[in-house]
C-alpha cells in the first residue's frame, strides 16, 4: 500500500487495539495497515464504532484501559512510535504530529485564554518566552483567519463561537509546524456554512505548509473535497483502500458500494434510497469471518467462516473481499 | 406558495416566539432570544415540506410551537380540513381540543437514545398513546402494537424488550411506530435521521416515505442536512435567524436558489464527487446571536452582496415564477 517511489512519512502495519471486557478481548482495531507520504491527505472513513478514532488515538498511544494496544508497528520518520520511550513520544506529540478533535469546546481549557493555550506548546516544545509565544500566537491566529487576532488571543474559549474555537484548535495544532496533522471529524459539530470555511482553511494551510493530513470522518462529502487517498473501515478493519477518484467512480468492496449508494445525493430525487440492510454491529457482537457478511448482498459460502485477506491492487490500494477475489480469477492468491 | 384546489392542512402565519434570558439571584430578564420572528408556512395534506437552516435559525422551535409543546407569543396556527368546520385555531384550543389535536399531529425527535423512556418496554412506549386516548386496551392494544412494529420493520417479539437493547436505527423505528400509533395526518420530523449512520439513515428515510404513501401523511421535515431534505421534500423553506428567507418547490430551490443565504448554504455542502470544484460562496463569520439579531435584513452582516439600505431596512418579499418567494433587496440580475 505504500505510495510508490516516495518515502513514507508514516507507515502503519498490523496495528491492533483491543478492548478487554467480561467476555474477553475484542479487537476493535484489527491489524490496520496504511501509509502516508509527506504532504499527502489520507481519509480514514467509516460509520460510528468502526474504530477509526481509536486507530488515530492508537498511533499516538493515547488509548486508556479497557482499551489497549496489542500489537503492530507505527513507523513515523523511521521510528516505531509504539516502542519509543515516553519522553521521545512526548517530543513527537504536539510537535511533529498534531491532532484536532470534533468538539473544540471540550478540547480547550476553559480557564486559560486561547492565546495562553496556543503558547503552551510553543513554550514547551520550542522553549519560547511568554512574550515570544504570545506574538507567535497572534501570527498563527492571523494565518487561520481569526479577525482581530491581537484582541482575540486574550479571550477565553467560551467567548468564541464554534467556528472560531475550531480555528483556535487549528492554530494550536499548527504552532510547532507539524509534519502530520490528524483531524478527527474536524467539521462534524459545525454549521455547514462555517464547515465550508474550515475545510477551505485546512486545505490552504496544508498546501502552504506541505503538511500530511490524516482525516478521520464519516462524511463522504468531506472525503471527496479534501482527500487524495481513502481507507474505508468497517468493524475494526480496513476493507478497502483506493485513490479518491477511483473509490467514488468504481468502489470495490460491497460495503463501500452500499455506503455510496445509500447517499441521498446519488440516488434519483424521487426514488427510494438503496439502504444497507441491518446495522453496524457492536464490538461485542462482531461476526466471524468477514465482519460485513451478515449485511452483504454478495455473501458467499465461505464468508462467514474465513476472513478475506487484504489484496493489494495496482497502482494503489486494495480490497478485502472473497467476491472480488472470485471475480479476479478464482482466488488469485 | 400555492397548491391549487384544497386549502392547506396546516397554515401558520406571523408566528413569533421569544425566550427570556435570565440572570442573577432574582432571575431578572436580561434579554430575549428571538427564535421566531413572523414565520409563515403552509403544509398541504400528504406532502413533505423541508425546513432547513443552521443552528439558531428557529427551525426546532417552529416544530414545537406548531404542536404547542411550547406556546407562541403571537401569530396563528390553523390546522385541519378540508371541511371548514374541521379547521381549528391551534393556539386557542383548550385541554380537550389539544388532546384531540395530538391524535392528528405527532413528532419524531432527533435522538433515539434520549427520547424513549428507558424504563418502559417497547409495547408500552408504542401503546402508550393508545392507552392515553382510550383507543384500545388489552388484547386489542397488543394486536395493534404488534401491527405497528411489523409496519416499521421490527419483529413483533420486540414488544417485551427495553429501548437499550436496540441499535440507534431500531430505536428510531420505535420512535416512528410511536408517532404512527394514533394514525396522525401530520408529523413533525425534527432532525429525525440526523443522528444515524449513513447506511441506517437510508433505511429510515425509506420507511418514512413508505408510511407516508400508505397513510397519506404530511411531514414537516426539519433538518440541517440538505441532501436528505432535497431527497424527501416537495417544497422547502429556508430559515435564517428566526425568519423564512426563501421558500420554493424543492427542485426549483436547488436548481435556482434566489436568496444569497440559500445560495451560500447550498454551495457550502460538500458533495461526494471528487474533483468537482464548484464556485463556493464563502460567507464571512458565524451566524449572529439570536439574542441580538441584526437590524434591517438579518443576513446583512454575512451577505456578500450587502448594500447600504440592507443594514437598516427589512427586505421586501419577492414572488418567484414558480410560486415561491424570497426576501431580499437585491434587484434581479
Amino acid at each position: 500500500m505504500m505510495a510508490a517511489g516516495r518515502q513514507a512519512l508514516l507507515e502503519v502495519s498490523g496495528l491492533t487495539t483491543v478492548i478487554r471486557g467480561a467476555q474477553g478481548a475484542v479487537r476493535v482495531v484489527d491489524r490496520v495497515s496504511f501509509s502516508l507520504s509527506p504532504g499527502e491527505t489520507l481519509a480514514l472513513v467509516g460509520e460510528s464504532g468502526c474504530g477509526k478514532t481509536l486507530t488515530a488515538l492508537s498511533l499516538l498511544r493515547l488509548v486508556d484501559p479497557p482499551a489497549e494496544i496489542e500489537g503492530g508497528v507505527v513507523l513515523f520518520q523511521g521510528r516505531d512510535l509504539l516502542q519509543v520511550s515516553a519522553r521521545e513520544l512526548r517530543a513527537v506529540r504536539g510537535k511533529r504530529i498534531a491532532m484536532i478533535f470534533q468538539e473544540p469546546m471540550t478540547a480547550l481549557n476553559p480557564v486559560l485564554t486561547v492565546g495562553e493555550q496556543v503558547g503552551e506548546a510553543l513554550r514547551l516544545h520550542e522553549g519560547m518566552s511568554r512574550r515570544q509565544a504570545r506574538a507567535r500566537a497572534v501570527s498563527l491566529f492571523r494565518e487561520v483567519g481569526i479577525p482581530d487576532p491581537e484582541t482575540r488571543v486574550d479571550e477565553y474559549p467560551h467567548r468564541l463561537s464554534g467556528g472560531m474555537r475550531q480555528r483556535v484548535m487549528i492554530a494550536m495544532a499548527l504552532a510547532c509546524d507539524p509534519l502530520l496533522l490528524i483531524a478527527d471529524e474536524p467539521t462534524t459539530a459545525i454549521d455547514v456554512t462555517v464547515q465550508a470555511q474550515i475545510l477551505d482553511l485546512l486545505r490552504r494551510v496544508q498546501q502552504e505548509r506541505g503538511m500530511a493530513l490524516l482525516l478521520i470522518t464519516h462524511d463522504l462529502g468531506v472525503v471527496a473535497e479534501l482527500a487524495q487517498r481513502v481507507a474505508v473501515m468497517y468493524a475494526g478493519r480496513i476493507v478497502e483502500e483506493a485513490l479518491v477518484e477511483d473509490l467514488f467512480a468504481a468502489p470495490s468492496h460491497p460495503y463501500t458500494r452500499g455506503l455510496l449508494a445509500s447517499l441521498p445525493a446519488v440516488a434519483g430525487v424521487a426514488g427510494r434510497l438503496r439502504a444497507i440492510a441491518g446495522s453496524v454491529p457492536e464490538p461485542s457482537a462482531f461476526p466471524p469471518g468477514c465482519r460485513f457478511h451478515p449485511r452483504c448482498p454478495e455473501r458467499m459460502e465461505r464468508c462467514d467462516q474465513a476472513e478475506p485477506a487484504f489484496r493489494a491492487r495496482a497502482p494503489s490500494g486494495g480490497v478485502a473481499c472473497f467476491a472480488r477475489e472470485a471475480e479476479a480469477g478464482g482466488g488469485a492468491a | 406558495m400555492k397548491t391549487p384546489g384544497a386549502p392547506p392542512l396546516l397554515d401558520v402565519a406571523g408566528l413569533v416566539k421569544t425566550f427570556p434570558v435570565r440572570a442573577g439571584l432574582l432571575g431578572r430578564v436580561i434579554g430575549r432570544v428571538h427564535a421566531l420572528s413572523g414565520v409563515d408556512l403552509q403544509v398541504w395534506a400528504g406532502e413533505t415540506v423541508g425546513c432547513v437552516g443552521e443552528s439558531g435559525c428557529g427551525k426546532t422551535t417552529l416544530g414545537r410551537v406548531i404542536l404547542r409543546l411550547i406556546e407562541a407569543d403571537a401569530g396563528s396556527v390553523r390546522f385541519g380540513g378540508p371541511e371548514a368546520s374541521d379547521v381549528r385555531d391551534v393556539r386557542a384550543l383548550d385541554e380537550k381540543g389539544l388532546r384531540r389535536l395530538r391524535r392528528e399531529m405527532q413528532i419524531i425527535f432527533q435522538d433515539p437514545y434520549s427520547s424513549l423512556n428507558p424504563r418502559m418496554k417497547v409495547a408500552d412506549l408504542v401503546g402508550e398513546a393508545l392507552a392515553v386516548h382510550g383507543l384500545a386496551r388489552g388484547a386489542e392494544r397488543q394486536r395493534r402494537v404488534a401491527r405497528l412494529l411489523a409496519r416499521v420493520g421490527l419483529d413483533p417479539s420486540c414488544a417485551s424488550r427495553y429501548p437499550h437493547e436496540f441499535s440507534g436505527g431500531q430505536r428510531q423505528r420505535i420512535g416512528v411506530a410511536r408517532a404512527l400509533a394514533l394514525e396522525p395526518r401530520f408529523v413533525v420530523c425534527d432532525e429525525a435521521v440526523s443522528a444515524l449512520d449513513a447506511s441506517v439513515q437510508a433505511q429510515i428515510v425509506n420507511l418514512l416515505r413508505d408510511v407516508q404513501e400508505e397513510l397519506g401523511l404530511a411531514y414537516l421535515f426539519i433538518s440541517h442536512d440538505l441532501a436528505v431534505v432535497r431527497h424527501v421534500s416537495r417544497r422547502v423553506v429556508v430559515m435564517y435567524l428566526g425568519e423564512v428567507v426563501e421558500t420554493a418547490e424543492c427542485a426549483a430551490l436547488f436548481a435556482h436558489p434566489r436568496h444569497p443565504y440559500t445560495r451560500a448554504l447550498l454551495s457550502a455542502v460538500p458533495v461526494a464527487r471528487p474533483g468537482e470544484r464548484r464556485r463556493r460562496i464563502l460567507l464571512a463569520g458565524d451566524v449572529p446571536s439570536p439574542l441580538r439579531p441584526p437590524p434591517g435584513c438579518r443576513f446583512h452582516t454575512r451577505c456578500p452582496f450587502v448594500m447600504e439600505h440592507c443594514r437598516s431596512v427589512a427586505p421586501p418579499q419577492r414572488e418567484t415564477g414558480s410560486g415561491g418567494w424570497f426576501r431580499c433587496h437585491l434587484e434581479e440580475e
